[in-house]
Order: C-alpha cells, then structure tokens, then sequence
C-alpha cells in the first residue's frame, strides 16, 4: 500500500490516509501504554492505580491504551503535526480522557453515577497527572516518532533541512533555557531548592544543586527548541508553548523523575502537589521565559538571514507591523481595562494597586491599573498580532493570555512590587485566585478588540516567507491544555486537601 | 457557490445551543449524580443562555478563515465553554442573584458540576453545529471565497476611474463599508500605480523629500480592491462598459455597476500650442522629477557657458500660475537652485532669477489679502521676482512672452489653470463651461443613476455656499467619503446623503521655514506656520511607511544639502511590449 505523505514545508507532516493514522495510534498507545505500565511497576504500582479507576490488570491498562491511541490518531484528521504540537496534543487528549473517562465513565462501570463534584476530580487527581501528562504526552510524542519514520520510508522527509532547523532550535532553545534557569534558580534559591536537586548526584551542595539545575535547564531549553521548531511563529505563541512545556516539565521531573531519582516514587497524588505546587508556578514562569527568549532568538535569526531575503519579504516591514501592533494593542486594552476594573471594584483591589505607586485611593489604584492595562495590552499587540486572524482564535488566545499575565501579575510581580517577596504557595494562590477570573475576561476582550482593529490592515494575501507560515489549528491543543490546567489548580487549591 | 450569511450562521448557532443544552441536560440528568436544580438556578435561564451562546459562537466560528474540523469544533468548543462558565456561571447570575462575586477556590469548587455540564453542553453544541456543516445546512461563510475564483459569485460591480485622492479615498470607503461581501467587486483604475500626495510634489521639485516617499502604492492600501494600472478611453453607459488602455496596444473592457467618475483635471493652456510645447507641466511625480534635472542640466550648463547673456537665459526661470502650486513651486525651487549654486564656480547668485507670473493682483488668492501680501514680501525677500497683473501669450524654446515683454528663458513651467479630463466631453456627458461633469447634491451625474462624479473632474454644488465645490483636495476625500457611502446605499436600496463641506483651512508654503496658514479662521504664518504645515500633512500621508521616510527626508535635509544628482526618470502608464506568436 502506498502511503502519501507530504511534507508542507521544513517541519510539518499531513498523514493521508486514515488506516495509516489509525495504525500508528494504536502503536503509539501502546508504545505509550507499555512505558507508562513499566514506570509504574517500577514503583510497584498497577495501571489502575486509583479506586475510581477502570477495573481490572495491566492487559486491560494495555487494551485500553490501544483503544485511546486508535481515538487520537483518528480524531487527528488531517491536521499537520510537528513534534512539539503532537506532544501537547497528546496531553491535552489525556485531559479530556480524565474527564471522559475516569470522572464519567468509570463510576458509571462501578456501578454509581459520576457527581462530578471537586471531590472526586480530587480523588482521581493522581489518574490526571498520570493520564494527562505522561500517558498522553507520551502517546503524543510515539505518534510523532512514528509518522516520521513512515515518511522516512516513503522519502517525504528533507534530511539536510531538517537538521538544520534541529541544530538552530537546538542552540536557540538551549541560550533561552540558560536564561529561563537563570530566571526560575532566583526563586530556587529563595525556597531553598539547590540541596535537593543536588541530592540526585548524592551532594547537599546547594552550588552543585544550581549547575546541575542550570544544566537541566538547558536541555529542556534545548529539547523544546527542537520539539517545537515549528510553533515559533511569534514571540506570543511561543510563550503560550513555553508555558505548557514547563508544566510538563512540573510533571515529568517534579512529579515523576525527580522523586523516582531520589527513591521516593512517584509523587502523583494531590497532596504531593499541593507540597510541589510552587514548583508549578515556578516551571510556568520557565516555561514563559524559555518560550519567550527562543523565539526572540528565532526572530532575530530569522529576520537577519531569511526575511531580510527580497524573495521572502512581506509586503509591510516588521517595524510598521510592530509599531501597529503596539497602538492598536494599547487601543484595544481600554475595553478590557474597563471590565477588569469591575472585577477590581467587586473584590477591592484597588487600593492594592495604588499601592504599587505609593498611593492609597480607588481612583489612584483606577488610573494606574489603567497604565499597566495600557502596557499590557500593547505588549499583546507586539507579541501575538500575529495569532488572532479571526475572533474565535482571538478568544483562544485571550484566554491564554489572560491567564499567562494573572502568573505574571498577581502571582509575581505584584508582591515584588508592593516590596515583599514571591509567594507562590497555595495560600497565595488561593488569595490571588478571584483575580483570575478578571484577567481572563480582560485578555478576551483585548484579544476580541484587537482582532476587530487589526482586521483593517490584513491584507488579503498569504505571508511569503516559509519561516513565517502560520497553521492555526495546532492552537487548540495549546488552549485545551492551558483551559484545563486552571481546572488542575483549581482542585490542587481548593483546600482543604484529601485525607 | 452556495454561501451562508453571518446571520444565518448565527441564527443556526442560536438553535444549536438550544438543543445542545437539551442533550446535555437530558445525558447529566440520566448519567450524573447531580442535583441539577442546585447547579442550574433555572431551566429558562439555562436555555437562555444557551440560545445566545449559541448565537455567539455562530458568529465566532463563522468568521474563521476555513471551515473548522471536527477536532477543532469539539477542541473550541470546550474552550468557549469555560468562557461561557465564567462569564455566566461566576459573574452574572450571582450577580442577578445578589450574591456578589465569590470567586474563592472553595465556592468556585462548589460549580464544577455546573461546569461540568456546560462542557458537555459545549461539546455537543459544536458537533450540532459540526453536524449541521456535514448535512449542508451550513456552509462557508462569504469570507473563504478567494477572489480569483471562477464560481465567484459576484453580483455587483462597482469601478472607480482615477486613483488620486477622490478615487484611491472612495475605493478605501467602499471596501470598509463593503466588509467582506465577495458579492461586491471593487475595481480602481489608475493610470499609476500610486497615489499622488500631491502638496509635497513641490518638495519633489527642490529636493527635499525622495519621489518615491510621497507616493505610496495603491496596492498598500487595499485589501481587496482590484488595482488596475491604465487609462480609460472610452465609457459606454448604455452598455455599462469602460474601455481601458494598458500598455500601447491592450485594450481591455469592464462591466460596472456602479461608476464613479474621478479623473481629475489636465492642465490648460487655453489653446496655446507653443505654450504647450514649450512648458513644463506640474501635475504629477514625473513632471516635479523632469523639471528638476531639467534644472540641475540647465546649472550644470550655465557653469560652462561662456556667453553671459546665453548664461543669463539659462539662469532665468519662470513659474506661471501664483496659485498654491506655482507659489510652493517657486518657493522651493528658489531654495534648491540658489542652494545649489555654490557647486558651481562660474554661477553667482545674482545671475539667478526666479519670475512668478501671474494676472491678478495677488499671490494665492485662495488666502486672505493679508497673508497673500505677507507670503509676496517673504517671497521676494528671498529673490524671487513677481509679476502680477500679466498673461503668458506665447513661449519659444528660449522665451516667453507676457503681454508685450519678451523674457529669455529656459525653464517655463505652467501651474496656470487646469481643465477637467476630456475624455468627460467626449463620453458626452453634461458638462459646465469648465469642462466639468455636472452632478447634483447626490453627486449622481445629471440624467444617470449608476454613474457618480468626485474630485477636479466634477462640478459638485455646494449646499453651504451655492457655488460648486473647489477643486481641492480637501473637497476631493469628503467628496470621496460621500459617493460612497451613497454608491453603498445604492446597491443596498438605501437612501443617499448629499454633500456638504466647510472649508477648514488651507496651507501654503512659500520659502525655507516660511508658510502661511489659514485654519478654521485662524490665520498663521512663518515658521509657526511652517510646522502646521509639516506636521498637518505628515499626518495626512498615507501609510506610516512613507511618513516615516518623508520624515527622515526632512531630518536628513537639515543636516546635509540637498543632492544635485539626476533622479531616475519614472513612467507612468507602461509601454508594453506586444507578444508576437513564434
């Protein structure tokens, strides 16, 4: 049988034929199944971990690793993959399983009907993380391997171009993960973290515990610049892409590789991460420091050497569009402004915000929270004028956004600059968690605003660089993920924890 | 192709949502253990809600650039269901109910069963609407349709002849209010392929701005409308057809709809041949570049001319016309010839001389007396002759004659009057003793309902002052504004508006950091003035693009002097080559 496959352009994949894409799922799942099994038998645990789980032995765990491998190469289509994009697909198809599968299904095969309460999401917290992220990251990334190999044979993969674009997204990826260690070993420092990463090397040092931390950084650094090569389109995408990379690092080191290293097992319960949950905010904030560094590095690469190319040269200069992207984002921030400003008036955090400035009153806290609206909402136009071609992308991405700035603002910023340290804590979050609900209708009003400004001057025709080609629908994997991991800190947050 | 309207999408979207809360309310009731009336505060709430969900969502997904797949229906879906959940669920029914906002992790824990069911609601409103996509009841909103397509539906087409200001600013109007109906085809015919911006041609002329930097192109304007580059010869409104010439020897013709009439005006030599022949005209980029290396050859020759009365008539240059052109123009190029005369040793400044001709009694009669006057004195402190109360009536190759004097020149450039396109008289519409088309408030040309007149070309009467409109450019983009928002209306059955405009001012500058000014009745002059004036038609430049490079023109001219080197020669309408066959 011959099998079309098509490389679109230097990293993509379009599978054709859909008894190809269902064979390599359920390879994938099972691969996925098979690693996923031997990592919990190492820690001599079954695959049904969990009472709310499917009843039943690791042949059961294999079938129906299969089956939801057979469900994601089919529900895939004919969407172009790259490796980044096919990892976050995968968790975000572990997520939505959680909520098909062990919070619905299951009960109702134990004979109760699923309540759907907090309690029981926490009760099958440990399902989540396994599913979520390690079964179905991994699934994500066998699938990719395995469509590669397939073009491979069918001659649809350019060796040279390929390495190419590894070995940039190699050292890009690598100088921004330096930089994002950088960034996340301050507060690794603060919390005192060094002794335990220098625990894997049998050390308390905490000077060895920052360079192997720093050495790991770069080669997550250097892993996303690989896996996601592709995704680098704009600095806002990119920092959406960091963000979800870092909380799959969270997992997979903090959750999973780290404790199993250090011969405590895998810590997948949900109160093993609420203890490790300023970790999570901390592998958030890395991620968007990596996602933002590399593709500021991939622009730059891209704009000397191959935009700068007449042949590839857009019809407007990335000054006019930048310069554009700043006004228009700032424009459109005042509607979103406003309406966070209810927020801020329902819950009294005004004042809080005046503060910043040195001053006390509702009104001052009003006008400097519409200066750092202002800010920010240029910042969203700079950095995603690119994302938001129509409006249900830019309710995507508003989302996203709004939620990136709430780790950001609330969580980081804020304390640093009311002059007290970063607390990352539950108890912190908890305190912060209304505001999350503010800053996600203002980044969809901005992103919506935006949208409607900025859809005066696309022109009507395709970007000519193959660096800069866009292919929206890898987005919603991004989304799906980022939606539900407001949904996993929710129910890490919400205390009291399980007993 | 079959296409589905926004509303459409809409309204299906509406009903989606309501049978997607249906199924979802009908499967949580049969599978959950919820207790719905704890999660739902109504059952008409709840449809409610879902009706205009539905709604929004149609809306949204409607104006995706493809129609989406099942993976990214269900995948937005989920998404748009969390949005749906906080801006319902956390804000406004508590807020309906009293409750204020409670937006603790515990009692926002305490909604996830109602999350859970807006999920699933959301689910399945996208495979309702996914559903409805595979059976043909929905279908690819307008947007998707590519222009080039041959099952293009397009039903109405409206062609604007001209891309100057009127034109390139009519066009611009009718694609916003146009949107993205693919029904409505908009053409522009230009005999360039940029838009003129024609109160800096001047600066042109003396040096101070590059060629390029006041033209932008017509193509950066648009998102959609199709640019032609040629020239209109021939309208036939019995046939709804415009003949246009490209090239020598293309000749290619377009249906319309809707015509509008903005091809501006040629200047005029009221029958004078010689002047004709001999004169420079000032209309457009070519003639502002010709008449500057005209003048850089005629110092470049001057420097090596032995004959000091040979000398004399190359070193004179006249400027008929006292109006804002010839009045920018000899300004400027007053500055750039004594300016430049230092590089040429044999060449002292008294031997220039800069003639202004005109018959009235003042400069710029479209000013106030008293700025004309200002304007005059400035002018002449700075070497520039004015001749008022005089006719040009003949020219030579090394003269020209006024009345009964005779100048030696060699540099004669006409600003002096200017006659709307004759192609107008020729299509034998109804013109007025200028030679313009007439129209009515509407700016319908008299006895048609699909053919409207804008700009020089047209004679608009005025509703504010009774006379017709002036042939500026001011008049020229509200003009433009106007037909069409009427053009709109007349392809949608909708009512027209007529024209009306104030004058809000006018500007003019006459010398090195020297300008008059008259603004809403406010009159200015000298360097004030001259930044009203940099700074009002800065901003008027199309496209940040040029006005970044006009302004570091204008940075770059304070600095260093102006460059003496031939510019390169632009074309206007291309001579195409003819395709032979073997």
């Amino acid at each position: 049988m011959t099998v079309e496959i098509i490389r679109t352009h230097e990293t993509r994949l379009i599978l054709a034929p859909r008894l190809v894409r269902a064979g390599s799922g359920i390879l994938a799942g099972l691969l996925a199944g098979l690693i996923y099994g031997a990592l919990l038998s190492s820690q001599h645990m079954s695959p049904m971990m969990s009472p709310t789980d499917l009843p039943g032995d690791s042949l059961t765990h294999l079938l129906l690793s299969m089956l939801l491998g057979l469900s994601f190469g089919l529900m895939l289509d004919s969407q172009a993959l790259t490796s980044g994009t096919s990892l976050i697909w995968g968790a975000a198809f572990g997520v939505v399983w959680w909520l098909v599968g062990p919070l619905t299904l299951f009960p109702l095969l134990h004979g109760t009907r699923p309540d759907w309460s907090v309690v029981s999401a926490q009760h099958a917290f440990p399902l989540l993380i396994g599913l979520a992220v390690v079964f179905g990251a991994c699934m994500g990334l066998c699938y990719w391997v395995i469509s590669v190999l397939i073009a491979r044979r069918s001659g649809g993969w350019r060796e040279g171009v390929v390495r190419q674009e590894i070995g940039t997204g190699a050292i890009s990826g690598g100088l921004a993960g330096l930089i994002g260690g950088w960034v996340f070993g301050q507060w690794m420092g603060e919390a005192n973290f060094y002794p335990l990463i220098a625990g894997l090397v049998n050390s308390i040092d905490p000077t060895t515990g920052r360079w192997l931390h720093l050495g790991f950084s770069v080669v997550i650094g250097m892993s996303y610049g690989v896996l996601f090569r592709g995704e680098t389109r704009s600095p806002g995408s990119s920092i959406a892409w960091g963000m979800v990379y870092g909380l799959v690092w969270w997992v997979v080191g903090m959750l999973t590789f780290l404790p199993v290293l250090l011969g405590n097992g895998v810590q997948w319960s949900l109160t093993a991460a609420q203890a490790a949950f300023p970790a999570l905010i901390g592998h958030l904030m890395f991620g968007i420091t990596l996602g933002f560094t590399q593709s500021v590095l991939s622009q730059i690469w891209r704009t000397l050497f191959v935009e700068s190319d007449p042949l590839l040269r857009q019809p407007e200069g990335p000054g006019t569009r930048g310069l554009r992207g700043l006004a228009l984002g700032a424009a459109a921030s005042v509607g979103g402004g406003l309406v966070f400003t209810i927020v801020m008036l329902a819950t009294n955090a005004l004042p809080t915000i005046a503060r910043i400035t040195g001053m006390s009153s509702i009104l001052e806290g009003f006008i400097v929270h519409m200066g750092i609206s202002t800010l920010i909402g240029a910042a969203y136009g700079l950095l995603f004028r690119q994302e938001s071609a129509t409006p249900h992308q830019a309710v995507g991405w508003g989302l996203v956004y709004g939620f990136i700035w709430w780790l950001l603002g609330p969580l980081t910023l804020l304390p640093l600059l009311l002059g007290s340290t970063i607390q990352w804590s539950v108890a912190s979050t908890a305190q912060a968690f209304p505001s999350l609900v503010g800053h996600f209708l203002y980044g969809v009003v901005l992103a919506v605003g935006l949208q409607i400004l900025l859809a005066r001057y696309s022109p009507n025709r395709k970007p000519r660089t193959t660096a800069s080609l866009t292919d929206a629908s890898q987005v919603y994997a991004l989304w799906l993920v980022v939606t539900l991991l407001t949904l996993m800190i929710v129910l890490i947050i919400a205390s009291p924890p399980l007993r | 192709m079959n296409i589905t309207t926004r509303t459409r999408w809409v309204r299906i979207g509406s009903l989606a949502g309501v049978l997607a809360a249906l199924v979802s309310l009908g499967v949580s009731t049969l599978v959950a253990d919820v207790s719905l009336p704890t999660v739902i505060p109504g059952i008409i709430w709840y449809f409610a809600v879902a009706a205009l969900s539905g709604a929004v969502y149609g809306w949204l997904v409607s104006k995706a650039d493809h129609l989406l797949s099942l993976l990214e229906n269900v995948v937005f879906g989920i998404v748009y269901a969390v949005l749906v959940w906080v801006v319902f669920g956390l804000v406004i029914i508590p807020v309906l109910a009293g409750q204020g906002f409670q937006w603790e992790p515990m009692t926002i824990s305490a909604q996830i069963p109602l999350l859970m069911l807006f999920l699933l609601q959301g689910v399945c409103l996208s495979l309702t609407m996914q559903s409805f996509a595979a059976v043909g009841i929905l279908r690819q909103p307008a947007l998707h349709i590519p222009i080039e397509s041959d099952e293009l539906g397009i039903t109405q087409r409206v062609v604007i002849l001209g891309g100057g200001f009127a034109g390139a600013t009519a066009a611009q109007h009718l694609e916003k209010l146009f949107g993205e109906d693919q029904r409505v085809q908009i053409t522009l015919v230009s005999r360039t392929n940029h838009l003129l911006f024609t109160p800096m041609l001047a600066e042109v002329t003396a040096g101070g701005v590059e060629a390029q930097h006041i033209s932008p192109p017509l193509r950066a304007f648009f998102r959609r409308v199709h640019v032609i580059q040629g020239e209109p010869v021939q309208i036939d409104p019995t046939e709804k057809v415009v003949t246009v010439r490209s090239g020598a020897l293309e000749m290619q013709q377009y249906q319309y709809d809707q015509l509008v009439l903005a091809l501006g005006a040629v200047p005029n030599f009221y029958g004078n041949a010689n002047l004709e022949r001999h004169a420079f005209t000032f209309k457009s980029l070519s003639d502002a570049i010709r008449i500057r290396n005209h003048v850089i050859d005629i110092l470049e020759r001057a420097d090596t001319e032995p004959d000091p009365i040979r000398r004399q008539t190359l070193l004179t240059f006249v400027v008929v016309g006292a109006g804002f052109a010839g009045a920018e123009l000899v300004g400027g190029l007053n500055d750039f010839v004594r300016g430049s005369s230092w590089y040429y040793k044999k060449i002292s400044n008294d031997e220039i001389k800069m003639l202004l001709v005109h018959p009235g009694e003042v400069i710029l009669p479209e000013l106030s007396a008293d700025l004309a006057r200002y304007a005059e004195k400035k002018m002449i402190a700075r070497g520039v002759s004015i001749l008022g109360g005089v006719r040009a009536t003949d020219a030579s190759a090394t003269s020209i004659t006024l009345g009964a004097e005779k100048i030696a020149t060699s540099t004669l450039i006409w600003t002096a009057g200017s006659v709307p396109s004759p192609l107008l008289r020729v299509c034998g519409f109804e013109t007025d003793k200028r030679g313009a088309v007439v129209t009515d408030e509407y700016l319908l040309v008299k006895g048609y309902r699909d053919i409207w007149a804008v700009g020089d070309c047209a004679a608009i009467p005025d509703l504010i002052t009774g006379k017709n409109a002036p042939p500026t450019a001011q008049y020229a983009l509200r003009e433009a504004k106007t037909v069409a928002y009427n053009v709109h209306a007349a392809l949608n059955k909708g009512s027209f508006k007529a024209f009306r405009h104030r004058t809000q001012g006018a500007l003019a500058v006459v010398g090195h950091q020297t300008a008059c000014a008259e603004v809403f009745g406010f009159k200015f002059s000298g360097l004030f003035a001259w930044l009203l004036w940099r700074g009002i038609y800065l901003l008027k430049l199309p496209t940040l693009e040029k006005k970044l490079r006009v302004l570091l023109d204008w940075m770059i001219d304070v600095f260093f002097p102006r460059d003496i080197a031939y510019a390169p020669q632009l074309d206007e309408v291309v001579e195409r080559t003819p395709v032979t066959g073997d």
